[in-house]
């Protein structure tokens, strides 16, 4: 149910009388007001990407057949020009029907790029880097909601493989460490970053959505690295830098909540602490904790869907994987379940006194 | 003015700001006001973690605690226990409970049934084919299913009948083609659409009437494409193009008649797989493929516009 069906009823429920020198242009938010509620149905948005993937295999395979790629820089100078076009397309207010061809584009353009490198057989970290290059400049151009997300998972991507190329085993706990510190002061500065430029406000969403999606990844990525010993203390570190940002926002919490007594505050510290201390070698868990408490907050739908996803499946993960036999482990999750309910209990309790 | 109506959605404002020079403090003041998660909502959201978490693990550690110990019960404690929890969820959903508890116990009740023949089979190694359990098992609890309509429920029925005819027709049917398979599976899962939509009375979650029509939607796709490259080898697969028409021209005109743009969606993206498909048996050179581009992207492009236009001119006729 949307709503505010209307310009006039939006612009009512905004407290613009508080600032004299608010001006707006009519014509273009009345038309940008009426595309978005004709094309913000979910089917037409699946419909896109799903006809953008559906396009672009067949084009690419209509590329492969021909052979355009056994030259390599004709594949290059092509995979530029698609590239450059949906870019360049992508900065029109266009009608939702093209958005279709606008992503096959990228896609293609992306891909042809990538397989004319390989035909040259450049060395990885060059090849790596060109593409990082082309993922940048398509993130700063891109004008459209798919092309943002795309371009910043194409960056994430090639972060990820130059780690890989270089065996640098501790670099993904680096990159979700950055990307952790990225999503936090993204979502706490919404307002500051989109009445900054309007650019800044059309990008907002997207690539808040990519940053989880990308974090999501890169936890995902943790459990398919070998076990090195060395890489022990970067685990650590990360967990409790995770742990530190799910802290930070507790205090937030507790003026929201009300909950003013000092003995209070402690005690709900040092349970969070000791409750967080026990998954504290594996950064999935917490990870997953700290995106679900962040995408909740500001209340972001699909992030909390995919976070609490991921937290179920990242502590039946743990579970699977702890070297405890059965017996130990049962007690463990009986002692830590009763843990739960006993707070659980005395939450409701607390809160059914303070309704009355 | 109720509360509904005056909240801003987080997309509007964003909209806003594109277009003038609201300032940061009135944009914090609306998004706080009306996007950001209240002291109701944090409540709701401690509650409902703490209590699944607790009850989550507890559980758990009680299977895994009966699993390390199961090796050395005898057989008949086996067998007792789980009859006992079946006995005792059937008999809670006969104490006047609310609702939705006693149709989250009777689910969990047929889970047992499930549990109970795995059991059965695994003690008394009875070498019957996995597709007899899960048959035996649909069978079992076809009544709570019929009795008690709960979509979470019925929809586990439904997939534990694909199981069955899929498991079926990798274990036993040598003689079944992809597509007979295909087309018993479309049949089977569009007599179970049909029969719930005859329930015209009972209000039905989108979610779970989408996830049918998608399933059905699939079958018939994967089973005409198939029978498109195989006609040559088994000529049977006309049943699965009749059905497939039969099917999507009934979608098509039951998606115009509930003004439903989903189903329109799916059909559409169907027929484009198909007529590839088509197009592919003739030939696979390069123009062929360059073609398929095109039909594709000029497909999509007019199912879009089209139902973006329907979508426009029913909410227009429900104002």
């Amino acid at each position: 149910m949307r709503t505010n069906e209307t310009l006039e009823s939006l612009l009512k429920q905004v407290p613009t009388d508080k600032q004299p020198s608010f001006v707006y242009d009519r014509d273009a938010l009345q038309l940008a007001f009426t595309q978005n509620r004709e094309s913000h149905h979910l089917t037409t948005k699946v419909l896109s990407v799903f006809g953008g993937l559906l396009t672009s295999l067949f084009f690419l395979g209509f590329i492969f057949i021909s052979g355009i790629y056994e030259s390599a820089l004709a594949t290059f100078i092509l995979g530029i020009l698609l590239l450059g076009g949906s870019l360049w397309f992508s900065q029109f207010s266009i009608k939702p029907y093209l958005d279709t061809l606008c992503v096959c584009a990228f896609i293609v353009g992306l891909s042809l790029i990538n397989v004319s490198m390989f035909e040259r057989e450049l060395p990885t970290n060059v090849h790596l880097s060109i593409l990082l290059l082309t993922s940048l400049l398509s993130l700063v151009f891109a004008r459209n909601y798919i092309l943002s997300f795309l371009s910043l998972v194409a960056v994430n991507g090639t972060l990820l493989a130059f780690t890989l190329e270089n065996d640098l085993t501790y670099g993904i706990y680096i990159h979700l460490v950055v990307l952790a510190f990225m999503l936090y002061f993204i979502s706490s500065n919404e307002a500051r970053i989109i009445t900054k430029h309007p650019i800044l406000s059309k990008l907002y969403s997207p690539i808040r959505t990519s940053l989880l999606f990308c974090f999501l990844i890169g936890l995902i990525f943790i459990r398919l690295q070998s076990e090195h010993m060395e890489n022990f203390y970067y685990k650590w570190a990360t967990s409790w830098i995770f742990i530190g940002l799910i802290l930070v926002q507790i205090p937030f919490l507790f003026k929201l909540l009300g909950i003013e007594q000092t003995g209070k505050k402690w005690i709900i510290y040092s349970l969070t602490t000791v409750l967080l201390l026990t998954t504290s070698i594996y950064p999935p868990i917490t990870g997953a904790l700290f995106i679900l408490l962040l995408s909740f907050r500001f209340k972001h739908t699909s992030g909390m869907v995919i976070s609490i996803i991921s937290f179920v499946y990242f502590i039946s993960q743990f579970y699977y994987d702890l070297y405890f036999n059965l017996l130990n482990k049962s007690l463990l999750l009986m002692g830590s379940g009763v843990l739960f309910l006993v707070i659980f209990i005395y939450i409701n309790k607390k809160w059914m006194r303070y309704e009355k | 003015m109720d509360y509904n109506q005056q909240r801003v959605q987080r997309d509007d404002l964003h909209l806003l700001t594109q277009h003038s020079n609201l300032s940061t403090t009135i944009v914090e003041e609306v998004l706080t006001r009306d996007v950001y998660a209240k002291r109701s909502d944090w409540q709701k959201l401690l509650q409902i973690m703490t209590l699944t978490l607790g009850v989550g693990f507890t559980v758990t550690g009680i299977i895994f605690f009966f699993a390390y110990n199961w090796q050395d019960l005898h057989k008949f404690v086996k067998l007792g226990i789980i009859s006992t929890l079946l006995i005792a969820s059937i008999v809670i959903t006969l104490i006047p409970f609310k609702d939705w508890i006693k149709h989250i116990v009777i689910t969990g009740a047929s889970m047992l049934v499930g549990a109970l023949f795995a059991v059965f089979g695994q003690i008394y190694q009875t070498g019957a084919n996995a597709y007899d359990f899960f048959l035996v098992w649909s069978l079992f609890i076809t009544i709570w299913v019929f009795v008690s309509y709960f979509p979470p429920l019925t929809l586990l029925y439904v997939a534990l009948l694909n199981t069955t005819i899929i498991l079926y027709e990798a274990q036993v049917a040598s003689g079944w083609t992809t597509e007979n398979l295909f087309f018993v599976l479309c049949l089977l899962n569009s007599i179970v659409f049909a029969g719930v939509q005859l329930f015209q009375h009972v209000n039905h979650p989108l979610w779970f009437v989408q996830i049918l029509a998608l399933s059905i939607v699939i079958y018939a796709t994967i089973g005409t494409c198939s029978g498109i490259n195989n006609f040559d080898s088994s000529p049977s697969s006309i049943l699965i193009f009749i059905l497939t028409s039969i099917l999507h021209t009934a979608g098509i005109y039951y998606s115009l008649k509930i003004k439903k743009v989903q189903y329109l969606a799916m059909i559409g993206c169907s027929i484009l797989i198909i007529l590839s498909t088509l197009f592919l048996q003739l030939s696979d050179g390069e123009m062929m493929f360059f073609f398929l581009f095109v039909q594709n992207a000029a497909g999509i492009a007019m199912l879009v516009s089209l139902l973006i236009s329907l979508q426009k001119k029913w909410s227009n006729e429900n104002k």
